[in-house]
């Protein structure tokens, strides 16, 4: 290695830059070890909490405030103990014990930090609500479905799902509805594992609810419980003019295959969105056997590149059937699709 | 791996949480057993390599989730190893249906999943212990 380059280099620099790079490094070593001893002292902090929290449960005896030191007396430290027990343990001598440091402890900061310009401090407020969902403040929840940091307003869905009040449902789905459709799934999360009486309010809701997003997230939501009642509500928006709600209400159809939908999601293999087009190419082979060949071979010279392609894959799908039909396409337009569809491996035999 | 030999009885747990392991190990020295304790997949299969049928603790207590493996794949392993392999709980996070089914058709006894209270806990395991007559 010819090292004479980088001596010169290290020859051109002055005292006093090298004064400023062994300043800057020490600066930072000094930086990084109180990091680590900070970490370490809040990991053993932790621990002695944690140890006098399980003596309680052990002895089984009734917590008392002065078997916990006063340096142990901090907010997060102790939310943060807390919150790892609660996933651990549900005894009686826990219960009491969380109750004992919410009450007198924990909640006195929630109701201090409810209105703080601190994100920290918010997102702590909503932290105790979720150990001591009885005691959450429906107002604040509803402030932090409507809060600027996307944390805190995930936060505040979980919540408002676990709550599941009416008023408080109204507000997050009007708050999911302006969610860009990635940020959403963080709500879709929270929905799906909260309370059953969410499901009860929408399913009540969806009869009369006029707006296209809310109503599409509805039912994107119920079809997810494979309720088939859902069927009985959404005949309109199979036939609406917003293309995302029939989407979503097709899909919702999809989930329910019976000989009663099979004649009407094969009809929408007609439907001027090629999305929609898709969703169905793809159902077919497991819908319907022989006439799926036949409709799949109608849509593989369809005019969107994403429905010929899917219809070859599903055709391929298909078996041996399926392989003959792809075989006999001469199309310019589908030979793309089907090249690739046919060098796929077969399903049904083991790829070594 | 945590626990002294004792002429105690004794029972084993595979678990990566040291509270859980902590709370266990004291609730079952004072009711006279002797808790064998250890951490991961690894440790777990050592405390076992060369035992004998005769030589294995009364009851085991099985984690799903540890840091080097599945718990239910040790099960697995162990039941296999030997014929007379003692009765076993899962004391896990994993409460889907699948997954309390899977332990389930192992051959568990039971699958408690967490949060868990230690007193249920308590009650299944001295139960069981009593009803093989231990």
């Amino acid at each position: 290695m010819n090292l004479i380059p980088f001596l010169r280099v290290i020859i051109r620099i002055t005292y006093s830059e090298y004064l400023f790079v062994l300043v800057l490094f020490s600066l930072l070593f000094i930086f990084r070890f109180f990091v680590i001893l900070n970490n370490r002292r809040y990991n053993r902090k932790e621990e002695y909490l944690a140890s006098i929290f399980l003596y309680v449960m052990e002895m089984k005896k009734k917590f008392s405030w002065k078997s916990v030191p006063v340096y142990l007396h901090d907010p997060h430290l102790m939310l943060a103990v807390l919150e790892d027990f609660d996933s651990k343990f549900s005894d009686y001598y826990w219960d009491h014990l969380k109750k004992e440091v919410l009450e007198k402890y924990l909640s006195v900061y929630s109701e201090k930090w409810k209105k703080s310009c601190f994100w920290s401090r918010r997102s702590f407020v909503a932290r105790v609500y979720f150990l001591d969902s009885e005691k959450a403040d429906p107002l604040v929840v509803g402030r932090f479905l409507q809060d600027k940091v996307p944390l805190i307003r995930m936060l505040a869905a979980s919540l408002a799902a676990f709550i599941a009040s009416p008023k408080l449902l109204h507000t997050l789905f009007k708050v999911m509805k302006k969610e860009p459709i990635n940020g959403r799934y963080a709500y879709y999360d929270a929905i799906l594992n909260g309370d059953s009486r969410v499901f009860s309010y929408m399913k009540e809701n969806i009869k009369t609810e006029k707006d296209l997003e809310i109503r599409s997230l509805y039912i994107d939501l119920l079809s997810a419980r494979f309720d088939s009642s859902l069927l009985d509500y959404i005949e309109d928006d199979l036939h609406s003019k917003n293309i995302n709600l029939r989407l979503v209400a097709v899909r919702a159809l999809l989930k329910f295959p019976t000989k009663e939908t099979e004649k009407k999601i094969i009809g929408f293999l007609k439907d001027p969105s090629a999305k929609i087009r898709v969703e169905i190419v793809k159902i077919l082979p497991s819908l319907c056997g022989k006439l799926a060949i036949k409709k799949l071979t109608d849509t593989l010279n369809d005019e969107d590149w994403w429905v010929r392609f899917n219809s070859a894959l599903a055709l391929k799908k298909l078996g041996k059937a399926g392989k003959a039909v792809l075989e006999k396409q001469k199309d310019e337009l589908t030979q793309a699709a089907v090249k690739y569809a046919l060098s796929l491996p077969d399903e049904n035999k083991k790829v070594v | 791996m945590k626990g002294k030999k004792t002429d105690k009885k004794e029972i084993f747990l595979v678990e990566d949480d040291e509270d859980i392991r902590r709370l266990l190990h004291y609730a079952f020295e004072k009711k006279g057993f002797s808790l064998i304790t250890a951490s991961s997949v690894k440790e777990a299969l050592h405390f076992f390599k060369n035992k004998k049928n005769e030589e294995l603790p009364l009851l085991c207590i099985f984690d799903r989730i540890l840091p080097d493996g599945d718990g239910l794949e040790v099960y697995h392993k162990l039941k296999h190893k030997f014929s007379d392999f003692p009765p076993s709980l899962f004391l896990t996070k994993l409460s889907a249906e699948h997954d309390v089914m899977a332990g389930l058709k192992e051959g568990a006894v039971d699958y408690i999943t967490k949060p868990f209270s230690l007193t249920v806990l308590m009650e299944k395991a001295l139960k069981l212990l009593k009803s093989k007559g231990k």
